[in-house]
This record gives structure tokens, sequence and C-alpha cells, in this order.
């Protein structure tokens, strides 16, 4: 059953619209990140991807809101649907993550701060969803 | 770390601001103000309607978020901005050799600068005219200052223009000497000027001067400027008044403010590195710097254009700008649309609503480009940050505009109600049509059969089935199948129906209606035909 949950969850975030602005969004900064390396422009990636997440959850409102409203139907507990919104929330993330990966492979050092940091969002951000704040 | 300080002191005050707007906003989103009585205030109902969609527009987070991107994408911009000098490269051939780089300043406020640079002959162009009344005689000259390097070593097969201007430069030893043409035939060997001083001539023969060209176009002696590609230029060599470049000349000739040119040759003995060190001394001096390489020459100017990879990185940023953009504004749309569809209801017109959006939206980025034209103005920000914002701002405010009023043309179309109908000569007992379909629909790759049952009357059957459509998280398709009898002819009508928790649109229904329809119709007259 918590298989199936995260399958569909996973698949679900998958095929909304906001993940092909989040692809588009991985693509360009990519990119740029190739382009110009200097420690400013890669802070301020980090601050735009997170922001774009958030745009990308705002423009699948609605989706978001019947998922919750289809787990609360079915009477999901408050840990589920937390853990759901992370699956939702974690394939945007990481679909970033991976482009600013590769575009920084000549320092290493950065990559586990790009994990760390989107993975940290993506939970702040579910719990702020959970509780009803952003939609 | 310390690059970022200016770039946080941007970010904060802008962000303080909008929250505080937002805090106030939502805390008087439903006050009703109650005016006292006798005091009647007209206020134009247009004002109101802008009132209401700018306190709808930036209470929206999906507004903070579009700012604050803005803002880290104009910070982005800043730091990637890169200039170059433009340049173009002119054919010198069969041009004489008088120069390796020769540097053009169109004022005479870079004399200074000019005079502490490296340079084996500088020659002024002085545009204000020299009177001078000779035994009754009017005599109109146009000033020219030449100045050259003493210790420039020259090389021996330098052109005989240089050699031509070096010996002006020494024929000039002395402050009070003025070259005149040979040809001129003055009377005088004195001549006055205007405050008093006296200036010996020298008479000498100027006429090679007059077609010393620098590159095609640009010559020694004045010349004002050009019509159709051709220089028009000083053509009577007996109205140059040549005079040594010094202060003292300069001041006499350009007292207060005048036009003039300075033009400076210099002339490479060493073939070294000096030339590249000459080069980047020139262009920080004047207005246009051209490098002699063989018989090519190289234009610099001084104006400056961004290079491309900083317009590629522009794009790029645009781009991600359209982005962010277009997946907020459909939620920014939503939440407007409910206060516009109630204005529409009492009459507002659509032109007013457009316009209205875009004076709101107008008004938001032009509070918000207010930090980023200070720090502009303070240096934190390049011009070129500046421009980006504005770009990507203008972008913005079309694209929201143009969404926010397309949204209103949209008609939406009535529910459709489908059903299909089946007549057949040959008949099949109900229970085993059932039977029949829960085989077929069984095994369906977008519906689930949920339910299959028979219900009677005593004219005719009726069929229900229920099918969840597997691809969405809960919507059921409902379908009837009605069965007749007419004479020995049975006629079966299938009708669908679509039920949903989730919000589909119009033409995802109508998709979802169809396919359970040919599913169901499918089945029903391949069961007929198989029995037949």
């Amino acid at each position: 059953m918590l298989r199936e949950i995260v399958l569909k969850s996973f698949r679900y975030s998958l095929s909304r619209t906001g993940m092909h602005y989040i692809i588009i969004f991985s693509i360009t900064s990519y990119i740029y990140l190739c382009m110009y390396r200097s420690v400013l422009v890669f802070i301020v990636m980090l601050f735009l991807s997170i922001l774009m997440v958030v745009a990308s959850i705002l423009s699948d409102r609605r989706d978001v809101i019947q998922f919750i409203s289809v787990f609360h139907l079915v009477g999901a507990r408050r840990k589920i649907l937390f853990m759901t919104i992370t699956i939702f929330i974690l394939p945007r993330f990481f679909s970033i993550s991976i482009a600013y990966s590769i575009a920084m492979i000549s320092s290493p050092s950065m990559l586990p701060l790009i994990f760390s940091i989107h993975i940290i969002a993506a939970l702040i951000l579910s719990l702020i969803i959970v509780k009803g704040i952003m939609l | 770390m310390n690059s970022l300080y200016p770039y946080l002191l941007i970010l904060f005050p802008t962000l303080a601001i909008f929250t505080v707007v937002f805090l106030v906003m939502s805390r008087y989103r439903g006050y009703v103000e109650e005016e006292p009585l006798g005091e009647i205030r007209t206020i134009s109902p247009a004002l109101k309607i802008i009132k209401l969609i700018f306190s709808k527009t930036i209470t929206s987070i999906e507004i903070v978020i579009i700012v604050v991107s803005l803002y880290l994408l104009t910070i982005m911009a800043s730091s990637i901005a890169s200039y170059t000098y433009s340049m173009r490269t002119i054919d010198l051939e069969g041009m004489p050799h008088i120069f390796d780089v020769a540097g053009v300043s169109n004022t005479i406020d870079d004399i200074d600068r000019v005079i502490q640079a490296r340079y084996t002959i500088v020659v002024i162009q002085m545009y204000r005219t020299l009177i001078f009344n000779v035994s009754n005689k009017t005599l109109m000259f146009y000033p020219l200052l030449i100045g050259c390097n003493k210790d420039a070593e020259l090389k021996d097969n330098i052109s005989s223009y240089v050699k031509l201007l070096i010996d002006l430069c020494v024929a000039l030893k002395t402050n009070n000497l003025i070259i005149l043409n040979k040809n001129l035939g003055i009377p005088v060997q004195e001549i006055s000027l205007p405050e008093g001083i006296k200036y010996t001539i020298i008479t000498l023969d100027l006429k090679p001067l007059l077609d010393l060209e620098l590159i095609p176009g640009m010559y020694i002696l004045h010349s004002i400027g050009s019509i159709g590609g051709e220089t028009i230029k000083l053509e009577d060599v007996n109205r140059i008044a040549l005079l040594r470049m010094t202060q003292g000349n300069i001041d006499i000739l350009c007292k207060g403010k005048c036009d003039a040119k300075i033009i400076a040759l210099y002339i490479d003995t060493k073939k070294s590195s000096s030339l590249n060190n000459t080069i980047d001394e020139y262009r920080n001096i004047f207005n246009h710097v051209i490098v002699r390489r063989y018989n090519t020459g190289m234009v610099y100017s001084n104006t400056f254009i961004p290079t491309p990879e900083s317009i590629v990185g522009l794009l790029i940023l645009f781009l991600i700008s359209i982005v962010i953009l277009l997946s907020l504004s459909g939620g920014l749309i939503e939440k407007l649309s409910y206060v516009v569809n109630k204005l529409l209801n009492i009459g507002i017109s659509k032109e007013l609503y457009g316009a209205s959006s875009i004076l709101t939206l107008t008004i938001i980025f032009s509070i918000a480009a207010v930090p980023i034209a200070i720090s502009h103005y303070v240096g934190w920000l390049h011009s070129f940050g500046f421009v980006a914002y504005l770009i990507m701002s203008v972008a913005t405010i079309f694209i929201l505009s143009n969404q926010l009023t397309r949204k209103l043309n949209i008609v939406q179309h009535l529910p459709q109600r489908s059903s299909a109908t089946y007549i057949a000569e040959s008949y099949i007992s109900v229970e085993n049509l059932k039977k029949c379909l829960t085989q077929l629909l069984s095994n369906d790759d977008f519906f689930h059969l949920n339910e299959i049952e028979v219900l009677e009357n005593s004219k005719y059957f009726v069929l229900r089935l229920e099918m969840v459509y597997r691809i969405a998280l809960s919507t059921i398709a409902s379908s009837e199948i009605y069965v007749e009898s007419y004479d020995g002819l049975w006629r079966y009508v299938v009708e669908v129906d679509v039920w949903s928790i989730e919000e589909f649109t119009a033409r995802e229904v109508r998709y979802i209606t169809l396919l359970a329809l040919s599913k169901i119709y499918g089945g029903l007259t391949s069961c007929l035909e198989r029995s037949s």
C-alpha cells in the first residue's frame, strides 16, 4: 500500500505541468552555471531554484489541493500526507540538483551542499503545504 | 563574501517593505469603513477598481515571488556584465605609413592626458578662426597646433610625411612663431593676436599637408564632417596657420571653450611590447584609436558594446524569468478572476479591467525598480543589471496583463451529454450481454470495471456500469445501456456520465467521456456480433 502511494505520488508529480517548467529551468540553469563560474552566481542560483520549486508547486496548486483532499477523504494520516507531499516535491528538487551537480562537477565540495540544501528545502516546503499555509 | 553585502542591502529593505504591505493589506482586507454622515465624498469607480485589483495583486504570494526572483536575476545579470570596445577593420593599402598607433579625441579637455602619454607627433585642429588685419585686408586663418616628442627615434623607412611634420616642429623653435603658406604673399613680418602678443611669421610650403590622410576620410587638416561618404575638409592651404603646441598657445587660441580635435600619432621604433602598452594607454584617453598593422588598420571606438557572452547570459536569464512567470501566472489569474467575474457582473467593461491590470502591474514593478535604480546610481549594480531588470519587468507586465485579459475571452463550453444508439435484429439475453461485457471490460487499460448490474422494467432492461478511470485519482464513468424492442428490432442506447472529485477542464472531461463511450459501445457491438 505504502509502495503504491509512493509510486503514485512520484508519477503524479512527474506528470504535472510544474514539472515541465522545472525541467526547462534545470536545463537553462545548467547552461548558465557552465558559462559563469562564480560563487555569487552559484549562491543566487540556489535561492532561485528554491523559488522555482515554490513557483512550480503554485502552478500545480489545484492538483496538489485535490491530491491532499483525496488523501483526507480516504482518511490518510498526517504522517503519510507529509511523506507523500515530500515525495511529490523531491523529484523537482532532484532534477535541479542533478543539473547543478553536473554543472559544478569540477568542484565536488559543492555537491553535498546542493543536495542538503534542496532536501531541507523540500522538507520545509512539504511541512508548510501540509499545514495549509501556502495553498 | 564581501561582494554579497551590497546585494543583501538591496534585497532586505525591499523584502521588508513588501512584507509590511502584505501584512497591512491582509489585516484590513475585510474592513468596511463607515463614513461620517453629512460628508459626501465622490471617489471615481475606476479608482476603486484599480485599488481593488492592486490590493488583490500585491497581497498574492505569486507577485512577491516574481519580484524576488527578478531581483535575483538582476543581481546575476549585473555580475556577468562585460563590455568590449566596438571595433572595425579598414584597408590601408597605398596609404603612407605615418603612424603605428593613432588616437583621435574630439575635445580639448583631454590635452593634459595626451601630453603625458607616449606620442611622436600631436596635432590639434582648432575650429575657431583667427582674424588678422594686414594692410587693410582681413585675413582669416584656421589654427593648427603641432608638437613633437624630441626623444622620439625614427626608423629609416619612415614616410616623407612624417619628416615633413617633424620639420615643421623643428621650424617652430619658440612660442611666438607662426607658419603660414609660402604662396600667401603676406607683406609683413609680424602679426599680433587679439591679446596683443606679437608673432613672427615664417613662410613655408604647406601644400603637402593638404592631402595628408591618416585613414581614408580622416585628414590632418581641419575637416567638418562628411556628406555621402565624401569628407568636407579645408581645401585652401592659405587659410592654415601653424603654431607650436604649448599650453600658452592653447589658452590664447581657445579662450574659454572651443571646438578642437586632437590627433596623436605614435610611431613604434623598437617593435616591442611597448606598442601594446601604448594601445591600452590610448584606449583610455581617446575617443577613437587606430592601430596599423602592415596594410590593415583597426579602429577601436570607445562606444562600449556588451560581449556576445553576456548577451547569451542575458537571454538565458530572460528565459528563466519567463519560466518562473509562466508557472506563477496561473495562480495569480485564478485569484484575480474571482474578483473580475464579480466586477464583470456589475457592468465593468473588459477594457477598463485590462487597463487597470496593466496599471497595477506597472505601479508594482516601478516601485520595485526603485532599489535597483538607487543601487545602480550608487554603483553596487552594473548598468547591465538595470537594463536586464527593465527588459524582464516589461516582459512580465506584458505577459501577465495579456494572460489576465485573454482569460476573459474564453467562452465556457456547456457540458456535453454523450450517448450512442445501436439497432440490431439479433437478440442476446441481458444476462449473456452482462457476462460478455464483464469479460471484455475487466482487463481494460483505461478503466477498471467496478460494478455492473441489470435493472428490469416492464418495458425495457437497463444495464448499469460503473467504471473507474485508472489514470486519475478519483474519476468515475457511470453509464447506462437501455435495451428496448421495436417490432422485432432491438434498440440499444448507451449513455455515459463522468463524475470526478478532481477539477478537470471541460476538454479533459469530454475526452474521458468519449473514451468510456467508445469502450462500452465497442464492447456492445462485438458482443452482439459474436452472438449472431
